[in-house]
């Protein structure tokens, strides 16, 4: 879901959008806000929030989700739509590409109404105004209680006194576990009990050890996937006491002892100790979601792919590490557009998606509600589906999930994170060079931010 | 004879515009009214964007908050920055690599398929065919095909005994299979080499016939120098393509692992959409812009001292 590298035809519309975006930002210097010409086909197909003679509003709605997802909320948006007269156009954008978009839109004018937003990106899309600061809707909205979201959820949506995305739901991660697999090994179930170190012996290794299979030389069956992204990997330095900066957010410290530690053994599962697929072999089909693999660290937003899967499968809470459990926490909402014409509308909508539309993304085990209210409803995100897969884990994990500690400069960080870590995950490099090359291009970055 | 020739369309021409003034007028601004969408077209999307982005080049801007102009800061910052060292090697690497690897496979078929065998016209459009698919669904292909583990290219030198390398996942491997994928379409270039090979004269094999030359001769003396504006003409246009190469990289490997794969175009697109840096990145394709002026140049005035002309002759 995060480390594919998909390319889509879209990719190359949305880079051929992008330039042309810019081109037309250059050879068209008329404002956007200069009035269509009546009469005119494009217009319609142009202006985001007209309202058509019909008078049923319009509305567009931009988000990152795709497949399964995608036509999970567009349930949930259907709640809403069947009950109003408005008419809604869902434009989905892959992830690795939706911030692209996002600001090749908003540069030209033409942004969604409603625009899907994760809480590490909020501050950027609040100071450059392309979302409005919710507060005045809040505030005239007599029902909207705003102490029923969880404690802190709101703020991290917050920038500078105002609140710029309405959350729906979080994410929490858990350890997937391939029931059947372990059965037939004889192995007993991952449970709170059970630990996870860099160095030394360990459950988790453990198991992952005698869940790998081979056939000949050849591997059919792996213990345990390791994700390389930073979902994982920044979880995993607070389990053993490290962390990605310093308090002030100026100094990266990746390659202290104690972190050096916990990446080359994300590096030695894979090369080392081969309990777990190379990227190669991901590509080849090894996945939890085949059956091949026995283990995932993973987060809620896989559980409504499992749900129709043909082996039994449940979730533990991620093994602990020596200096304590770690979640990472990840949010979103949607913020309005702040050149819409159907602010009520959108309005209306974001409220919805924390209502009647997270209900509908809370049965599937998808994410939880933002609202205490309808997270803790009976039969709601824990009912006969779920409860069976132990989806309670997600929920329990709010003592120990955190958010990751984020700059303005994150996306470029993340981009020499991931080239570097590139390199130890295939076996190339060891973490401490890869890391000591990551340190000094990261502080040069935040030192000409700061 | 020609003076008559001459005489007779001046008289034509002067008599023409003092007759028809009006009709040429009209034909004027018919040709204006006519070329007037590529006009507007090329004045659009191409002459604003450009002169928009030399000004960009100038300004940090990140496409929401007002642009700061900051003058050749962005050309400073890219001496110093090692990615672009790193992103100018690798696409250089990989320009020289896939052009000249194109261009001589391209001329090895182009003459096999210009000998009179059966099925000519069959292998011509099998061998163009790659040439035509060509995008996104083929780098998947490839992606498939060069898995270490169960890719058919691995698999296929397996079976003669050869530990086949991790191509894409291996940095050191990522460029060369690049460029070994980016021969797939050599197409092009053959039909023009066929054309070529067609319009070379054959009362000159005949001559060297009858001096006895040997076939590896009459390919050097004759061959080759009669073929070589049409290698001028593949070096040229495969150099200014493979210097601006995207898809393939962006699909296949996204510029690792590490860096290994990421050429200029990638490069500066990251710039630009993931880290909205378009200054800098209006900087970097300017800078791309020279260099694929100078090296066409370059070729050019090279192009003298080894490109013949038969009419020249």
């Amino acid at each position: 879901m995060q480390t594919k590298n998909t390319v889509s035809r879209r990719t190359f519309l949305k880079v051929g959008a992008g330039v042309l975006g810019v081109a037309g930002l250059a050879a068209c210097a008329a404002p956007r806000s200069a009035p269509a010409p009546s009469g005119s086909e494009s217009a319609a197909t142009q202006a985001p929030a007209q309202a058509p003679a019909a008078g049923k509003t319009k509305l567009r709605l931009m988000t990152w989700s795709g497949g399964e997802e995608l036509e999970l909320h567009k349930k949930a948006f259907a709640a809403f739509t069947d009950k109003n007269d408005i008419d809604l156009e869902v434009t989905a954008v892959p992830f690795a590409e939706y911030y692209t978009k996002l600001q090749t839109e908003a540069a030209g004018g033409a942004a969604a109404d409603l625009i899907n937003i994760g809480e590490a990106y909020t501050a950027r899309w609040a100071a450059s105004k392309v979302v409005l600061d919710m507060n005045p809707f809040i505030q005239s909205d007599a029902t909207f209680n705003k102490d029923d979201f969880w404690p802190n959820v709101l703020e991290n949506f917050s920038w500078q006194g105002g609140i710029y995305v309405l959350p729906k739901d979080y994410v929490t991660w858990g350890l997937f576990y391939n029931k059947t697999l372990f059965d037939e090994a004889g192995l007993s179930y991952p449970d709170e009990t059970w630990d996870w170190s860099p160095e030394g012996a360990n459950k988790y290794l453990e198991a992952a050890r005698q869940l790998t299979k081979k056939e000949g030389d050849r591997i059919t069956q792996y213990g345990t996937m390791v994700p390389s992204g930073w979902g994982y990997w920044v979880p995993r330095i607070k389990d053993v006491g490290g962390r990605y900066l310093d308090e002030s957010r100026t100094k990266c410290l990746l390659n202290e002892p104690q972190n050096v530690q916990v990446f080359q053994w994300m590096s030695d599962l894979i090369n080392k100790e081969n309990v777990a697929p190379t990227a190669e072999a991901q590509g080849a089909g090894f996945g939890f979601n085949s059956g091949k693999v026995a283990m995932m660290p993973q987060g809620s937003y896989m559980v409504p792919s499992l749900l129709e899967a043909q082996f039994d499968w449940a979730i533990a809470p991620h093994p602990q590490g020596p200096k304590g459990r770690n979640s990472i926490m990840y949010s979103s909402g949607y913020g309005i557009y702040a050149q819409t014409k159907a602010q009520e509308a959108a309005w209306k909508l974001a409220v919805h998606m924390t209502r009647e539309g997270s209900e509908i993304l809370a049965v599937t085990g998808f994410s939880i509600p933002s609202r205490q209210s309808i997270a803790n409803k009976p039969g709601l995100y824990l009912n006969e589906k779920t409860i069976p897969h132990n989806v309670q884990v997600f929920m329990d994990a709010s003592k120990y999930m955190s958010l990751h500690e984020v700059t303005p400069t994150w996306t470029q960080e993340e981009q020499i994170i991931n080239a570097e870590v590139s390199l130890l995950m295939n076996g190339e490099k060891t973490a401490q060079a890869a890391l000591d090359a990551v340190v000094p291009q990261i502080n040069a970055l935040l030192a000409k931010s700061s | 004879m020609n003076t008559i020739l001459t005489r007779r369309t001046g008289t034509a021409g002067v008599r023409h515009t003092a007759r028809f003034s009006g009709w040429e007028r009209q034909q004027e601004i018919w040709f204006y009214a006519l070329i007037s969408p590529w006009i507007v077209g090329f004045l659009m999307f191409t002459l604003g964007p450009m002169v928009a982005s030399a000004i960009f080049s100038l300004t940090q801007w990140d496409l929401l908050t007002p642009a700061q102009w900051v003058g050749l800061a962005n050309f400073a910052e890219m001496v110093a920055d090692p990615l672009f060292w790193n992103a100018l090697r690798v696409t250089i690497v990989y320009a020289l690599g896939s052009v000249s690897l194109t261009i001589v496979v391209a001329m090895l078929v182009a003459l096999l398929l210009n000998r009179n065998i059966r099925g000519q016209q069959f292998f011509r459009v099998i061998y163009y065919l790659p040439f035509v698919v060509s995008g996104v669904a083929v780098a998947w292909m490839w992606r498939i095909m060069y898995n270490p583990e169960f890719g058919v290219i691995n698999l296929v030198l397996e079976f003669f005994g050869i530990q086949g390398p991790r191509w894409l996942a291996s940095s050191a491997w990522a460029l060369p299979s690049l460029i070994i994928m980016s021969v797939w379409g050599f197409g092009g270039n053959m039909v023009i080499f066929l054309a070529g090979l067609q319009g070379i004269p054959q009362h000159l094999y005949e001559a060297a016939d009858i001096d006895g030359a040997t076939g590896a001769a009459k390919f050097w003396h004759i061959t080759l120098p009669l073929m070589t504006p049409a290698i001028f003409f593949a070096l040229t246009t495969g150099l200014i393509g493979a210097l601006q190469a995207f898809t393939t990289v962006y699909v296949m490997t996204s510029g690792g692992p590490g860096n290994a794969t990421m050429v200029y175009g990638l490069y500066l697109y990251n710039n630009a959409f993931k880290f909205f840096k378009m200054g800098y990145a209006s900087a970097l394709a300017w800078v791309l812009f020279a260099i694929i002026l100078i090296v066409t140049l370059l070729q050019f005035k090279l192009a003298r001292q080894w490109v013949f002309y038969e009419t020249e002759a």
